[in-house]
This record gives C-alpha cells, sequence and structure tokens, in this order.
C-alpha cells in the first residue's frame, strides 16, 4: 500500500487545522469517510478535498505534499504511525504528540512539540518560538519524546520544559531553557540572550558559551563520566550530537534568581 | 565499610534542609557545586575524594590518620593531590575531634 498523501492544491490563504488527519485518527476510516473529513480552514469548516488531493490508503503513513506554513497542527495527539511533511509546516507542529514519528523537510512556526508527551519529531529546517513550550495557560511543557531540529531555532527553546530531549544543530534565540523544570536541551550553534532565565532543573548542553547573567554560577570546569552514557544514547539518532565524545565541560548553575539548581554545560571547555 | 573501598566522592553531611532527612549532599566540598552554594574549594579543586575510616580506639584512629596523610605526602604535588582536610560537620557527627597538625606532630590526645 502507498502512503495517504494529501497534496495541497492551491496556494492557502488561511490557517487550516490538520488535527484531524493523524493516523491514529484516520485508521478507522474508509477512504470516503476519509474524503469527507471535515477540517477548519479560516473560520469555517471544509471538507478535506476542497483542500487537497488524496491519493494512497496507507493509513499508517501519511504524507502531505506542497505543505505550506498555513497548516496548522499537523500530528496534534499523534500516538501511532508517521506523518511526511514534504515543504513547510505552520504552528503547533505535533502538539500533544503521544507517540509515532514526524518528518518536515522544510521549516515549522512557533510551537512545534507543544506539550509533546512522546515519540520523535524530525525538522530539517528552522522552527520558530516556544519550541518544546507549553500552551497558553499550562504550567508544564514538553513532557517526553524527542526533537531533532537541523536549522535554527527561535525564543524560549523548551519553555517550562517538564521532560524530554531536544536537539538543536544551529542556533536558538533568547530566554532559551526559560523556566525549564526538567528535560535536556543541545545547541550546537549561538544561543542568544537570557539563556536558563528562571531556570528550574534540566540540562542545557551546548557548543558554544553564550553571554549568561548574573543569577547563573560558575562551577569551574570538570570531566563528567556520565556524559559518556548522554553521548551513547544521541547514537541512535542522524545527528552531529552522536559524534560527541568529549568529556570534558564547564558548568554552570542556576537560575538562582529562581533558586533554581539546572545546569548549563558548555562543551570542550 | 559504608563506603566501596572506604572512599567516597564528596560525600555526604549531617543534616538537611528537609528534617526528615538526616543526611544529604556535603555541597561545600562537592566540586560540581561551587558556584552554587558556600564552597570550601579553590577553583582548581575538580575532585574531592573522602576517606571513611571505622575504628575502635581514637589513639587507632588518629595513627590510621598519620599513616595515610603521610601515604599521600609521599606522592608529592605532581599527582595531582591540591590538598588534604578533615570533615568536621559543624561538630555534629560526635564528639571526638581529629586534629590533623596535631595527629601529624604526635601531640594528640
Amino acid at each position: 500500500m502507498n502512503a495517504l498523501t494529501f497534496t495541497l492544491k492551491n496556494a492557502l490563504k488561511f490557517s487550516v487545522n490538520c488535527s484531524a488527519l493523524t493516523p491514529n485518527s484516520l485508521e478507522s476510516k474508509s477512504m470516503t469517510d476519509i474524503a469527507n473529513t471535515k477540517v477548519t480552514y479560516g473560520n469555517h469548516s471544509v471538507q478535506v478535498t476542497d483542500l487537497f488531493d488524496i491519493t494512497g490508503s496507507d493509513v499508517t503513513h501519511i504524507v502531505f505534499k506542497n505543505a505550506s506554513n498555513k497548516m496548522d497542527y499537523i500530528g496534534a495527539h499523534m500516538s501511532s504511525g508517521n506523518i511526511t511533511i514534504e515543504g513547510n509546516a505552520g504552528a503547533y507542529l505535533g502538539f500533544t504528540m503521544k507517540n509515532g514519528e514526524i518528518h518536515c523537510t522544510g521549516s515549522a512556526e512557533s510551537y512545534a512539540a507543544c506539550n509533546m508527551v512522546g515519540g520523535l519529531l524530525k525538522i530539517d529546517a528552522n522552527v520558530g518560538d516556544f519550541l518544546g513550550a507549553g500552551s497558553e495557560g499550562l504550567r508544564k511543557g514538553m513532557r517526553g519524546g524527542t526533537v531533532l531540529i537541523k536549522g535554527n531555532a527561535g525564543d524560549r527553546v523548551g519553555d517550562q520544559m517538564r521532560r524530554g530531549l531536544i536537539l538543536i544543530e544551529g542556533n536558538v534565540g533568547d530566554y532559551c531553557g526559560s523556566r525549564m523544570i526538567a528535560g535536556t536541551i543541545g545547541v550546537l550553534g549561538n544561543v542568544g540572550t537570557y539563556t536558563a532565565f528562571n531556570m528550574h532543573r534540566g540540562t542545557l548542553l551546548l557548543k558554544n558559551a553564550p553571554n549568561l547573567h548574573a543569577t547563573v554560577q560558575d562551577c569551574g570546569t570538570h570531566t563528567l563520566p556520565y556524559l559518556s552514557l548522554l553521548f551513547k544514547s544521541f547514537k541512535k539518532y542522524n545527528t552531529p550530537f552522536s559524534q560527541l565524545s568529549s568529556q570534558r565541560v564547564q558548568r554552570f548553575v542556576g537560575d538562582a534568581a529562581y533558586k533554581g539548581n539546572g545546569e548549563i554545560l558548555i562543551l570542550n571547555a | 565499610m559504608p563506603f566501596p573501598g572506604g572512599v567516597v566522592r564528596s560525600g555526604s553531611k549531617v543534616g538537611s534542609k528537609y528534617k526528615t532527612m538526616f543526611a544529604s549532599t556535603n555541597d561545600a566540598f562537592c566540586p560540581t557545586l561551587k558556584g552554587a552554594t558556600n564552597t570550601e574549594l579553590s577553583p582548581e579543586i575538580e575532585s574531592v575524594m573522602e576517606i571513611v575510616i571505622d575504628g575502635l580506639t581514637f589513639e587507632d584512629i588518629a595513627l590510621s590518620m598519620k599513616v595515610g596523610i603521610e601515604a599521600i605526602c609521599n606522592l608529592g604535588a605532581a599527582s595531582g593531590v591540591k590538598r588534604i582536610s578533615a570533615g568536621n560537620y559543624g561538630g555534629k557527627l560526635g564528639p571526638h575531634l581529629f586534629k590533623l597538625h596535631d595527629i601529624l606532630n604526635g601531640s594528640n590526645s
């Protein structure tokens, strides 16, 4: 069987909510039912076939072709299967994702991996603000799973993150790890200002030293053997993080203004 | 022995910020917490090895400490040893005080 493919017919004028188009929500539906599925486009509902051409029948693997950054909530509440996005994705990619895998070949807008619980999210280009954060009003962000970003990320990466792993090969914006509760964020590029702002616990693994604020304290340079276990866990992902080997790091702790015990590890110190 | 080989890194101190926990990390001697606490360590120190000694008498423990300290000093600074200290724990651990200079001078009592 070929993957169930949704090919965007025309450029979107408004945002479309794609949360209904996940493997687990379509698994019990016939092709007719899938074609009649309603999605929210702008402020009204339309049939899927009004926006997409549908081919293939394997609902365990869904492909979005000609995808646009107006396609929000792709993979929302997904609990199984695979989604491939050929192009860009909109906001809330992988929203409350529980399991399975999402691969976006382009960029994604803000709030990717928002409230994520499990699974794997791969983005081949850039991502907007609030990666792995919690949605408005929630006190916890990402609670599990793995996010791999090949490009750059915006501000507030891992805001209120509770658990899980985010690996970013490019640069990130300001307030990386802000209000972070636990989990691990790795960045190979540069990091903006106010890194670890109000950080509670968790680990930031940084290749380049950021300009840290005064309430993040320097604990000196150390050789930490447990890093070999962390690096070993990266081996299963196709990422430059799997090539890290040095256990020599400069360790910072903060945010002291928040009585935080989060750690910032600067590699190759 | 309470720890493998009688050696433990940093170890624990008497008391904690939680009333139900009678021991917690000896943060003043923990190298990776230097910036986050009132540390007893200088910046170049990256590791603290705590040697736990169990003995029947004060004199036996003092003698074992003297022999141990002299053995470490004989290794020299090139071996990486920066300094030797004793954990007093604010006198909370028991009535005995082992003063290192007195032990090495043989004037302990």
